[in-house]
């Protein structure tokens, strides 16, 4: 049985029950976070631009920073019957696209978002199975609901599977 | 793929400006300079990157000279950085960058023609804030 395909978009979450699967297109230096509960079949995936919501003078998107994200699709999943005790993460993205930029804020974002969605999950005390993160191309990721397999394509490195 | 330049903008107006190009124009562009052909934009020999940043550069600095002549101000470039991948991806960059500052840009729409060419691009200049206004109030128009 198939189920449907959920856009994430950027600075955007969503949670899906099996056997639908949740999709986000070209992460750049954004981070992707798949969360599973593989007992109730709930996935969770945000789509992070910035590490953290305390420097933005705009308090409408709370999707947007690692911080803030991470916590509310937590509570999203629960809502939706997923045990917070049971979800494991994966994720992928951070990478740094522009080899030679010398600007250091935008030449460590990724890498910044990394670390940022690190702290969040270790906050919330969710163990990370698998992450594709880093080095310095864009992906496409597929995360299911089925059997929490994240799928990552990208233009240069073809497909993988967690 | 896209083909991606990205530069800085100092002077009168700050901010970055962001080509992207097609691949195949940008194979073709690197074709004509280099006088061999280029199978795959990925994986570049250090000429090549070279040679493609070296349009890039040439292309920034005649846009941005008509943009400081035209409204009368000085601008300055940094050297272009190229990344070629998906166009969500390369836009990421100054889309995390401008977040906080700004919800507007330029986006500069043309079409190179030559001989047998004719090659469409895009262009977006992301002006820092205070920067937008003097381009715009210079240029005689309103936000």
């Amino acid at each position: 049985m198939t189920g449907k395909t959920i856009t994430v978009g950027i600075s955007d979450l969503n949670v899906a029950r099996s056997p639908d699967l949740l999709v986000t297109y070209a992460l750049g230096s954004c981070v992707g976070i798949c969360l599973y509960d593989r007992v109730a079949k709930v996935a969770g995936l945000s789509h992070i631009m910035l590490p953290s919501s305390a420097q933005s003078r705009d308090t409408r998107q709370p999707y947007r920073f690692a911080d803030t994200a991470v916590p509310l699709l937590v509570q999203k999943m629960t809502a939706a019957g997923a045990s917070h005790a049971r979800l494991r993460a994966q994720i992928a993205g951070g990478a740094k696209m522009f080899a030679t930029v010398s600007n250091s804020s935008i030449a460590n974002i990724g890498q910044r978002n990394v670390a940022a969605v690190k702290e969040a999950l270790r906050g919330l005390g969710i163990p990370i199975l698998a992450e594709d993160t880093g080095r310095d191309y864009g992906r496409t990721l597929f995360f299911s609901a089925e059997d929490g397999s994240m799928r990552i394509k990208s233009a240069k490195h073809g497909e993988r599977v967690w | 793929m896209i083909v991606g330049a990205l530069l800085f903008l100092e002077g009168d107006v700050q901010g970055m400006i962001l080509f992207l190009l097609q691949e195949g124009f940008a194979s073709a562009t690197l074709e004509a300079l280099l006088g061999e052909p280029v199978n795959s934009l990925d994986g570049l020999d250090e000429m090549a990157q070279s040679a493609l940043q070296e349009v890039a550069n040439i292309m920034a600095a005649s846009y941005l000279n008509a943009i400081a002549s035209l409204t009368g101000m000085t601008i300055t470039i940094s050297t272009p950085s190229l990344c070629t991948d998906m166009l969500g991806a390369i836009l990421s960059v100054p889309a995390i960058y401008y977040a906080n500052i700004s919800d507007k840009i330029i986006h500069i729409e043309d079409e190179l023609r030559g001989e047998n060419l004719c090659a469409p691009n895009h262009i977006l200049l992301i002006p820092d804030t205070g920067s937008l206004e003097k381009i715009i109030t210079r240029l005689g128009l309103e936000l």
